[in-house]
């Protein structure tokens, strides 16, 4: 019996130590909430015409900056990491206020190789929480660019 | 009542005239009054300590022939067996780097604790002897755990880092199975430090999935030291260091070889490793090769969530994280009078796959399966680590002379499907880094002190290749001089301090990447200018071990250590793959330095042990990766396609605390019950938020049934399970997620053979038996969320055969 407690002991402390919530929320860890109105999923563009963004981006705190990021998916593996001739995008804008509505009008040049592409939305706040992509904060919407 | 044990041999017991009494153990028995009543079963209990110095020896295997019971000293150097029978018993004490003891004593009722003295084999030479080196490093104030070759064995682990992982203070980070690299109480990376053959191992340590270069198979003896160790090894000690010996020099005459298999069900890890090792006249010699291949891991999970997708895992098994390892070590050296030198050349090479999402955001068409479960694909790293290594001893009476002189070559590869404008295939990331380090160590001993002297050199030279930018190349040299001293004051109290002065520089090349359009290079955009930095340094330790009773000891050791920005931190700047961070160095970093306190004490209660740890750290200008608000993208539109969040190395002071309490209760002899808790607790006093990678806090028991089966080829079977309790961590960084606890139970059974010259274990051991699913803080993949590997049943079987 003696030793049955000894046994337990480690684990009530292990216990003590998973239930416990130490570090109250003096700091705010909490990345802003993107919304994306435009373009939606699957919409289809023909090279040479215009992309219309439209999103919400709200903080529970304060803004900082966003950016959109738009590269090609032809070849199906990690994403490009040159500028490469397919269209590509990517312009950071900044942001105040825990809320704001933002809107972009992005022109496809009228060269742009056809195909699928990833049409990404990522978001900073003031106190340098990001959005990310493992918990799905960061925004991708897939779109097409048909040949002219 | 004080009752000297009469020995057979007389000459065991003269030690002064060590002349005449080389070749044997030096032997000092004393005999306490009785410390408990009589009664049939009788406990014995002693401590192992250094002939020369004293010092209480950690680690040393005391094995009792009759009952087959086995048990290492612990840090103070005692040991205890419960529930023996009164009578004649055969003992054998081991030791790396010391003369085997074995006696045979008449136990009896009243007896009180024994203290056995093991005499260093190099010491003493008048006889040509085959002798180990020495292996009393550094201060005994630290709490230092210590892994011999066939606890190692018994882990059945195929990464060393993930075989310390069970003792307490010691984690890994990982990735996948087959890249692991140790983590010493939330420290890891640049901030601890693992000697092989007392050189400081250098490859690429500053990256999360850059795991350790040695061949598991390879180490006869693990010490890990928690805590500031920057003293005694240098800057990037301060969070403690693992030294890897290897095996004792071959005795005189004698002839070893050795097999060891491992299998992991999991993965369907093969592992082989064979060892020759002899000695003539003087001269020996060592040669092993060691192969692993495994092929991608299961999980117990058919999906997982990213990028708000629900995406597959086929078959469970986590597509191209199949891996092999081929590594050889030859090693030969010469024993004479005046002391002994032996040169080792080893090279450690692995390609180990990385899961096909770990780069860039998996897509669930690279997920479906390419029909082979072993292949390595892109993306894979990597890694060869060639060494050669030598060590000197030169005796002078008492004293000695150590010299280290090594050469490494870490030659680290990336490989990735990328959209590289140069001709050079799948090349992401190529590092090449060459290390050339110097060390000499003079130790002196007196009566009731010891000393040592040391001098540190060690220059380096990056240099960079493939279509990725992330480190630039540099040269770097660094240099550090040292004394540490042991004075013992009567039998209870020693002190213990340290002085050390460091000088260092670093040479970082300015590095453009030129930017292209069409084709053509249109601009050059400046990765780093040129950094030239150079760094002074003093440091010092104090404390102290205070051991009044046979049953409690008291440590405690203050020191000040400190740690160089390493290049990364001083000059990265690029997108880390899988992270889609941005790291950026800083060429303003300062020395970074810890003032760190260190409180232990064990205690022992008849048949239970108690050993609790502590540990307190300032640090200031503490280097860390701080988030910016600032996207890749602003710094420059064309340099960084994959841009994501700038993080830059920042200098702020921080926090560190926390400790282990560790239990040993043995109800009767064949009964052991084991647990350790830990637990760390960090904050970064800028942000007021903690450090990310710290490790949860965690409880590992273990409960082991050791039966004698009787027979002539396997004596006796030992069985043990165990039980790995982790809470949530929720105490984390900013853009760090916390991590849900978990509970991952695990078996083992053991058995040592004997027939004739032939000997051997057979271990298998089960990891999460459960299946459980559940997330490791630490893990690389954790980012992708992916869970841990599912079930896993390993077997090892070695097999030695030895002419003496």
């Amino acid at each position: 019996m003696k030793h049955l407690v000894a046994f337990c002991i480690p684990f009530l402390v292990a216990l003590q130590f998973s239930c416990k919530n130490d570090d109250p929320a003096v700091t705010d860890k909490e990345p802003p909430v993107i919304t994306v109105e435009k373009p939606v999923m699957e919409a289809s563009y023909t090279a040479g015409s215009q992309i219309s963004f439209e999103a919400v981006i709200e903080d529970n705190q304060e803004l900082a900056v966003y950016q959109i990021e738009i590269h090609d998916d032809h070849d199906g593996h990690s994403h490009g990491r040159m500028a490469a001739s397919p269209f590509s995008y990517r312009k950071s804008f900044q942001l105040t206020g825990k809320k704001a509505t933002v809107t972009e009008t992005i022109a496809i040049p009228a060269d742009a190789a056809p195909g699928e592409y990833h049409f990404i939305v990522t978001a900073i706040d003031k106190a340098n929480n990001a959005t990310n992509f493992a918990d799905g904060s960061t925004k991708e919407i897939h779109i097409e660019i048909t040949e002219k | 009542m004080n009752c000297p044990i009469t020995i057979t041999e007389p000459s065991l017991i003269r030690r002064k005239n060590f002349t005449r009494v080389l070749p044997y153990l030096l032997l000092v028995f004393t005999w306490a009054f009785p410390a408990q009543p009589a009664r049939a079963q009788q406990s014995f209990s002693g401590s192992v300590n250094d002939a020369s110095t004293g010092a209480p020896l950690p680690g040393a295997t005391v094995h009792l022939s009759g009952p087959a019971l086995s048990a290492n000293t612990d840090s103070t150097g005692r040991f205890h067996f419960h529930d023996l029978q009164p009578g004649r018993h055969n003992l054998r004490i081991t030791h790396v780097g010391y003369k085997h003891l074995s006696i045979s004593f008449l136990l009896r009722p009243n007896d009180g604790p024994a203290k056995f003295e093991l005499t260093p084999e190099a010491v003493h030479l008048t006889e040509v002897r085959i002798a180990a080196p020495f292996y009393k490093k550094g201060s005994q104030l630290l709490p230092t755990d210590v892994l011999n070759a066939d606890e190692l064995r018994q882990k059945n682990k195929s990464t060393i880092a993930n075989a310390l992982e069970d003792l307490p203070g010691i984690k890994a980070i990982n990735t996948g199975v087959g890249i692991a690299k140790p983590v010493i109480r939330g420290m890891s990376h640049n901030r601890i430090i693992v000697n092989n053959q007392g050189i400081k191992q250098e490859g690429q340590q500053w990256g999360s999935d850059h795991g350790l270069e040695i061949d598991s198979f390879e180490p006869g003896r693990i010490e890990i030291v928690k805590g500031p160790a920057s003293l005694r090894y240098g800057s990037d000690g301060l969070g403690g260091v693992i030294n890897l010996y290897p095996p004792p020099i071959p005795q005189d005459s004698s002839f070893k070889a050795t097999l060891n298999t491992l299998y992991n069900s999991n993965n369907h890890l093969f592992g082989v490793s064979a060892m020759v090792q002899g000695a003539q006249n003087g001269r020996f010699y060592r040669v092993r090769l060691s192969g692993q291949d495994f092929g991608d891991y299961a999980v117990p999970a058919t999906e997982f969530t990213y990028n708000s997708y629900v995406l597959p895992i086929y078959n469970n098994r986590l597509k191209n994280t199949a891996g092999r390892e081929r590594n050889f070590s030859v090693m030969t050296g010469i024993k004479k009078k005046w002391g002994s030198s032996d040169i080792t050349v080893s090279n450690f090479h692995q390609k180990a796959a990385l899961f096909v999402g770990a780069i860039g955001v998996p897509r669930s068409r690279q997920l479906t399966p390419d029909g082979n479960n072993r292949n390595i694909a892109t993306p894979f790293q990597q890694t060869n680590h060639f060494k050669v290594a030598s060590t000197t001893r030169l005796l002078h009476g008492r004293n000695w002379t150590e010299i280290d002189a090594a050469y490494q070559f870490n030659a680290r590869q990336e490989h990735s499907d990328g959209h590289g404008r140069l001709a050079q295939g799948t090349l992401a990331h190529g590092l090449d880094l060459h290390t050339l380090s110097a060390n000499i160590r003079y130790f002196q001993h007196k009566k009731n002190e010891s000393r040592i002297w040391g001098l540190q050199l060690e220059g380096q030279q990056n240099s960079r290749r493939g279509f990725e930018y992330l480190l630039p190349a540099y040269r770097k040299f660094s240099s550090g001089f040292y004394a540490l001293t042991e004075w013992s004051a009567g039998d209870a109290f020693l002190v213990s301090g340290g002085l050390r002065a460091d000088y260092s520089f670093i040479h970082i090349d300015a590095t453009s990447e030129p930017i292209y359009k069409d084709n053509q290079v249109v601009r050059y955009y400046e990765r780093n200018p040129q950094i030239r930095k150079d760094f002074a340094n003093l440091s010092g330790s104090l404390g102290f071990t205070f051991q009044p009773l046979e049953d409690f000891g008291l440590k405690a050791n203050f020191g000040s250590s400190f740690r160089m920005p390493a290049a990364n931190e001083l000059a990265i700047n690029g997108v880390h793959h899988g992270t889609f961070r941005h790291e950026m160095g800083n060429s303003a970093l300062k020395t970074e330095r810890g003032f760190q306190l260190d409180l232990s004490t064990d205690l022992r209660v008849e048949r239970l042990k108690t050993t609790i740890a502590l540990f307190g750290a300032y640090y200031k200008n503490y280097i860390y990766l701080a988030p910016t608000a600032v996207f890749s993208s602003s710094l420059d539109p064309d340099a960084f396609p994959e841009g994501g969040q700038v993080y830059q190395f920042q200098q702020n002071n921080a926090i560190y605390g926390g400790g282990e309490l560790s239990l040993d209760y043995q109800p009767t002899r064949f009964l052991q019950f084991r647990s350790a808790l830990e637990y760390v607790y960090n904050l970064n006093l800028d942000s007021r938020l903690p450090l990310p990678f710290t490790p949860p806090p965690s409880v590992f028991s273990e409960i082991f049934y050791t039966t004698a089966i009787g027979g002539d080829t396997f004596s006796h079977l030992k069985l043990g399970v165990n039980l790995r309790n982790v809470g949530t961590q929720n105490r984390t960084d900013r853009n760090e997620r916390p991590t849900g606890g978990y509970h991952l139970l695990g078996a083992s059974v053991g058995t040592i053979f004997k027939i004739g010259k032939l000997s051997g274990n057979l271990n298998a051991t089960a990891r999460n038996l459960t299946n459980q699913l559940y997330m490791n803080h630490l893990s690389r993949y954790r980012l992708l969320n992916l869970p841990e590997p599912a079930q896993n049943y390993s077997v090892s079987l070695s097999f030695n055969f030895a002419t003496l």
